[in-house]
C-alpha cells in the first residue's frame, strides 16, 4: 500500500459525492469492480486501435475474501498507463478525457460516473499507474480530496515485480463498501460471470479476464455461457432517424429451450443493449419486462450510436444513476418504440404458439373444407377455356383407362339455350359407356355466357375406340363429336402375375397412404398369406391375409385381378429424400415397391390454415381471405371463460364454438364463390349483393351445417390451451 | 395421277398466301397441325422443310423471326411439329427424317382448330405472337417488376429510383450502366413493337436523368 505524501482539495462538496457514489452502487456494488475491469479493457482497446498492442489482452482481478471482513480488490492491466497529467485529469471533477472503447469519443455514453466514482466507492483506494518508466500513485477520499503518493518517480524492477506491470499499466485497489453483501470468492466470481454488464466483454475472445483468490492463489477464467438456443426468432437491421442522422440498430432475439430468469443484473431473459464491441448500457425488454410471453427469449441490440456519443452537446443515453438507458432521452424513446413494435408482433406469435391445434386433425379438416367448397361451388372450370358459338366438347379427344371412369366437359353457349333445351349424348361404341348424364337438359335460361356440363365416361374394354356425339336432334341438326380411346390399365397386367402397380411411389414425410398390390386371380389357391417387409424409414404390416372364402375374395376382384390395398407409413418425420423398399412375397412370387419420402405439399384451396390468434377482437373467429387463413381468437371473453381444463367434455360449449366457426366458414364459401362468379351463388342485384349473400349463407347452413358441426367439434377437441399437458 | 416432283411441291408452297382468318390468338401447335394437314390435302408430302415454309406462308405473323419478318422461324416450327405435336400431344406421327402425318387423334384437334379459325369456337386465352427469345424473355421480366406495374397502374409518383434500376437490372452502385441498359431495352421493345414498354422506358429515362441532375 503506498503512502500519501500530500493532499489536493476536492472541487465539489463531499456530500454531493457521497450521495452520488452511494446512489450509483448501492443496489449493485459489483459494478465497482466491473467499472474498473471495463476501464482496463477500454485502455487495451485504445492501444489496439493505435496499433500498439495485439490481443489477447489480460486483465487480472485479485480478490481478498474473508468471512467477517469486507472483500478487497485489485484490478491490474498492462495497457496504456497514465502520466501524472493524465492521471490528474482523470480524477478531476467534470473531466472530459478520452474514455471508453471509442478513441474518437470525447466522453463515454455514460457520463457522470466512472473511474473516480468506482475508486471513491472503495475504501482505502489507490490508483497506481506506470507510463514510460514513471510511477504515479493517487487516491480519492470521500470528500473528493485527492491524495498523492509517488509522482513521476522512476519505477524500480522490484516495484514492477510487486505490481505485476511489465511495461505500462495500471493497478487500482481498495476495499469494497459495506453494501456489498457477497463475501465468498466463488460467489463474487459467479456474479461477475452472470452480470449483464460483463457479458459482451466475456464473450469477446480478445479479452481474458482472470480472477485470483488473493489468499489461495486459485485462478479462474471468467466466461459467460449464453442460454441454450432453440431458434432465432428475429434478426433485423433497422435505422433510427435522430437529429438528421441515421443510426443502425441490429436487433437479434433468440428463444431458449427453457424458461429463463428475468431482471437485472443476473437475469438472462432480456435484451442486452450495447455499442462498440462490448460496452453494455442496459438489459431490458423495453416496458415488457414481466411479460410471460418472453420468458424464454433473450437477445441483443447493437446500437451504432458512436456519432451520438461523440457529440458533446448531446445528453448521455444512460440515466444519471446508471440504471440503464434513460427512457426520457428522445433517441431512446424512438428506439424503445421501434423495439416494442417488434416485440408486440413477436408476443402475438409467441402467445399463439402456446395455443395449438393437432396438426394432423387440422390438415384433415382443411382438406375436407376445401373439398366441400369445391363441391358447393362446382368442380368444373371457372371459365371455360373455349367459347363455342353453339356447344363443343372439351377436350375434343380423350384417352381413358379400362375400368377407370373419366370426366370430360361439354361447353354450351347460353345464347342457344331456350325453353326445354336438351342435348342428347350418344356413343358410337357400346363398349364405351356414358355413365352420366345420358342427356343434358336446361330448364331455365342461365345467367352465365357459357355453361360447363360434366360427362362421365367408362369402359371395360381396352383398345376400344369410338366417339361421343352430342346433338340437339330432332330440334336441329347441330351435333358435336369427340374421340375416345380406351387404354390398357396397367393393373390388369401385373409383372409375373404378382406386382405392385405402379412399382414406384412417393409418400409424404411422416404420412400414411395405401398402395396397390395386384395379383392374378388364378394364382390364388389355398395359401392366403402375403409376407411383407420394408426398409427404414417406411413401415408396413408384416403380413396380409387374403379372405378365406371365394365369396369374400370376390369383393377384391376386378376382371382377372385381385386388388389388395396395403397401408404403408413413414416412421416419424425428417426423412425427406430418403428411399425405401417394400417387399411383398406370395408363395414363390416376389414384388418390390420403391418408395421415396417427399415433403408435404402445401394445402391448396380456399382454406390453407387454421390458427389460434392472440388478436383482441369482438369476434371468435374470422377468415382472412387474402391469406386463406381461418383465425380463432382465444382472447375472446367466452373462449377465455369456457375453454378451460376439461372443456372437451362440455358438449354445449363445443357446439357453440363449432356453430360459430361453421357460420364464418360458410360466409367465406359464399363470398369467395360470388367473387369467383360461381353459378352456384347467383346474385340478382350485383350492386347490393349483401342480403342475397346472407340468403345463400342460410341455405348452405341448413344443407351443410350439421356436417360442419361434426368437423369443427372434432377439431375443437384437439385445441391445446397454453401449458396444458 | 402424275407424280408431282419436288419442284412442283415447292411451286405450290410458294403460291400459298397468308390465311385470311383470325389466326393470331391461336396457339402455334394447332397452326402447325393445320399446315401439315394443308399439305396433306394438296397431296404434298409434309416433309420438315415444306412444313416450315408452308406454316410461315400461311401464318407469317406467328412464325417469323424477331426483327426479320420476311424469314420463317424454323426453330419454333420444329419444336411445335416434333416436340409438341408428335412426342407430346400425339397429334402427328413422324420425325424430320421421315416427314409427318396427322394421327386419328390429331384429326379431332384439327377439326377443332378449323372451327377456331372459322370463328365457331373462340379461345379464352390469347397466345403469344413473338417467339421466346432474348427480347421477349427480358421484356416479359421487365413487365413483372414493381416499377413497371406501378407505372401501368398510373402510380408514376410512387415509383422509386431503386425500383427503376431494379427493373432495368442495374445493380445499385452501377449507375454508369443506365444509358446502355436503356438503349438495349428500347431496342428490344422497338423490335417486338412493345409500345407500353417503350413509354415506360422513356419515363424511366426522365426519372433517372432528373435524379442525376438533382
Amino acid at each position: 500500500m503506498p503512502k500519501e505524501r500530500k493532499r489536493e482539495k476536492g472541487e465539489v462538496h463531499e456530500k454531493f459525492w457521497e450521495r452520488t457514489v452511494r446512489e450509483a452502487f448501492k443496489n449493485d456494488p459489483l459494478r465497482i469492480a466491473i467499472e474498473l475491469i471495463k476501464n482496463a479493457a477500454d485502455s487495451y482497446t485504445r492501444l489496439e486501435k493505435r496499433g500498439s498492442a495485439k490481443p489477447p489482452f489480460e486483465i487480472i482481478v485479485k480478490l481478498y475474501c474473508r468471512k467477517r471482513k469486507q472483500p478487497s480488490i485489485t484490478v491490474l492491466d498492462n495497457a496504456e498507463g497514465m502520466d501524472s497529467k493524465k492521471l490528474k485529469e482523470a480524477l478531476k471533477y467534470g473531466t472530459q478525457t478520452s474514455m471508453g472503447e471509442d478513441t474518437e469519443a470525447v466522453t463515454s455514453a455514460e457520463k457522470g460516473i466512472g473511474l473516480k466514482d468506482a475508486m471513491m466507492a472503495l475504501k482505502n483506494n489507490w490508483l497506481i499507474t506506470v507510463k514510460d518508466d514513471l510511477l504515479n500513485e493517487r487516491n480519492k477520499h470521500l470528500n473528493f480530496d485527492t491524495g498523492i503518493g509517488k509522482e513521476d518517480e522512476p519505477i524500480s524492477k522490484q516495484e514492477r515485480k510487486n505490481l505485476g506491470i511489465k511495461s505500462n499499466g495500471t493497478v487500482v485497489m481498495g476495499v469494497f463498501p459495506d453494501f456489498l453483501r457477497e463475501r465468498r470468492f466463488s460467489t463474487i466470481c459467479e456474479h461477475l460471470q452472470q452480470h449483464f454488464l460483463m457479458r459482451k466483454l466475456l464473450e469477446n475472445p480478445k479479452y481474458k479476464i482472470f480472477v485470483i483468490d488473493g489468499y489461495t492463489n486459485d485462478k479462474m477464467h471468467l466466461k459467460y455461457n449464453p442460454p441454450k438456443t432453440e431458434e432465432q426468432i428475429l434478426d433485423e437491421l433497422f435505422e433510427i432517424d435522430y437529429n438528421r442522422r441515421k443510426h443502425n440498430i441490429h436487433l437479434s432475439i433468440y428463444k431458449s429451450v427453457e424458461e429463463l430468469p428475468q431482471g437485472k443484473p443476473y437475469g438472462k431473459s432480456g435484451l442486452l443493449f450495447y455499442y462498440g464491441d462490448y460496452t453494455v448500457v442496459d438489459f431490458t425488454f423495453c416496458r415488457l419486462e414481466r411479460n410471460l410471453s418472453f420468458s424464454k427469449c433473450f437477445g441483443e441490440v447493437k446500437m451504432e450510436v458512436e456519432a451520438l456519443i461523440r457529440d458533446p452537446t448531446e445528453a448521455p443515453l444512460v440515466d444519471e444513476k446508471r440504471r440503464g438507458l434513460d427512457s426520457e432521452h428522445p433517441f431512446n424513446k424512438i428506439l424503445f418504440d421501434e423495439i416494442n413494435q417488434r416485440l408486440k408482433e413477436l408476443e402475438e406469435k409467441e402467445e399463439a404458439s402456446r395455443y395449438s391445434l393437432d396438426n394432423a386433425t387440422k390438415k384433415e379438416v382443411l382438406r375436407e373444407l376445401n373439398k366441400i367448397y369445391k363441391e358447393i361451388k362446382g368442380t368444373g372450370l371457372f371459365e371455360p377455356p373455349i367459347m363455342p358459338m353453339t356447344f363443343a366438347f372439351y377436350p375434343v379427344y380423350v384417352s381413358i383407362k379400362e375400368f377407370e371412369p373419366k370426366t370430360i366437359s361439354l361447353v354450351i353457349n347460353s345464347t342457344i339455350v331456350n325453353d326445354e333445351f336438351e342435348i342428347s349424348l350418344q356413343t358410337t361404341n357400346p363398349d364405351i359407356v356414358i355413365k352420366m348424364p345420358k342427356k343434358i337438359s336446361i330448364q331455365e335460361k342461365p345467367r352465365e355466357k357459357f355453361l360447363v356440363k360434366h360427362i362421365e365416361l367408362y369402359s371395360e374394354k381396352a383398345g376400344a375406340k369410338g366417339e361421343i356425339i352430342a346433338s340437339r336432334w330432332p330440334y336441329t341438326l347441330e351435333s358435336e363429336k369427340m374421340g375416345v380411346e380406351v387404354l390398357v390399365n396397367p393393373i390388369f397386367s401385373p409383372e409375373n402375375d404378382f406386382a405392385f402397380v405402379p412399382d414406384t411411389t412417393s409418400i409424404v414425410d411422416g404420412g400414411k397412404k395405401n398402395v396397390e398390390l395386384c395379383i392374378e386371380k388364378n394364382l390364388i389357391k389355398q395359401y392366403r398369406r402375403i409376407d411383407l417387409s420394408s426398409s427404414y424409414p417406411v413401415i408396413c404390416p408384416g403380413e396380409w391375409l387374403l379372405p378365406e372364402t371365394k365369396e369374400k375374395l370376390q369383393k377384391y376382384v376386378v376382371k382377372n385381378i385381385v386388388r389388395v390395398e396395403l397401408p404403408i407409413q413413414v416412421k416419424e418425420t425428417g426423412h425427406i429424400g430418403d428411399k425405401a423398399i417394400i417387399e411383398a412375397k406370395y408363395k414363390d412370387k416376389i414384388s418390390n415397391l420403391k418408395v421415396t419420402v417427399v415433403s408435404e405439399p402445401s394445402i391448396a384451396g380456399l382454406f390453407r390454415d387454421i390458427r389460434p390468434s392472440a388478436k383482441t377482437t369482438e369476434r371468435i373467429c374470422s377468415f382472412i381471405q387474402d391469406e386463406g387463413i381461418l383465425e380463432i381468437y382465444y382472447k375472446h371473453p367466452l373462449i377465455k371463460k369456457y375453454m378451460v381444463k376439461n372443456f372437451r367434455r362440455c358438449q354445449s360449449f363445443l357446439v357453440f364454438i363449432a356453430d360459430t366457426i361453421t357460420r364464418e366458414v360458410l360466409r367465406a364459401f359464399v363470398e369467395t364463390g360470388v367473387k369467383e362468379n360461381s353459378s352456384k351463388f347467383p346474385i340478382f342485384d350485383m350492386n347490393r349483393p349483401e342480403s342475397e349473400i346472407e340468403d345463400h349463407v342460410v341455405r348452405e347452413y341448413y344443407e351443410k351445417g350439421p356436417k360442419f358441426h361434426e368437423l369443427f367439434i372434432y377439431l375443437a377437441k384437439t385445441f391445446k390451451i397454453g401449458k396444458e399437458d | 395421277m402424275i407424280q408431282t416432283g419436288p419442284k412442283k411441291d415447292e411451286d405450290l408452297i410458294r403460291e400459298i398466301t397468308e390465311y385470311e382468318g383470325a389466326y393470331v390468338p391461336l396457339d402455334k401447335d394447332r397452326l402447325v397441325l393445320f399446315a401439315v394437314n394443308y399439305l396433306e390435302e394438296r397431296a404434298i408430302e409434309p416433309t420438315f422443310d415444306k412444313i416450315v415454309v408452308a406454316t410461315f406462308r400461311l401464318f407469317p405473323k406467328k412464325f417469323s423471326l424477331i426483327g426479320f419478318p420476311e424469314y420463317p422461324d424454323g426453330r419454333t416450327i420444329y419444336y411445335c411439329a416434333y416436340n409438341h405435336c408428335t412426342l407430346g400431344k400425339k397429334l402427328l406421327v413422324g420425325n424430320v427424317q421421315s416427314a409427318f402425318k396427322v394421327t386419328e387423334r390429331g384429326k379431332y384437334f384439327l377439326d377443332e382448330t378449323k372451327k377456331m379459325l372459322e370463328g365457331k369456337i373462340q379461345l379464352v386465352r390469347h397466345y403469344q405472337v413473338s417467339p421466346r427469345r432474348k427480347e421477349t424473355t427480358f421484356l416479359a421480366l421487365l413487365k413483372k417488376t414493381i416499377a413497371y406495374k406501378k407505372y401501368v397502374k398510373g402510380e408514376k409518383g410512387k415509383v422509386h429510383k431503386s425500383e427503376i434500376l431494379q427493373a432495368l437490372r442495374i445493380p445499385p452502385n452501377s449507375k454508369s450502366l443506365v444509358p446502355t441498359r436503356l438503349a438495349k431495352y428500347t431496342e428490344y421493345a422497338l423490335r417486338i413493337n412493345e409500345t407500353s414498354v417503350l413509354e415506360f422506358l422513356k419515363f424511366a429515362q426522365s426519372e433517372l436523368e432528373a435524379d442525376a441532375n438533382a
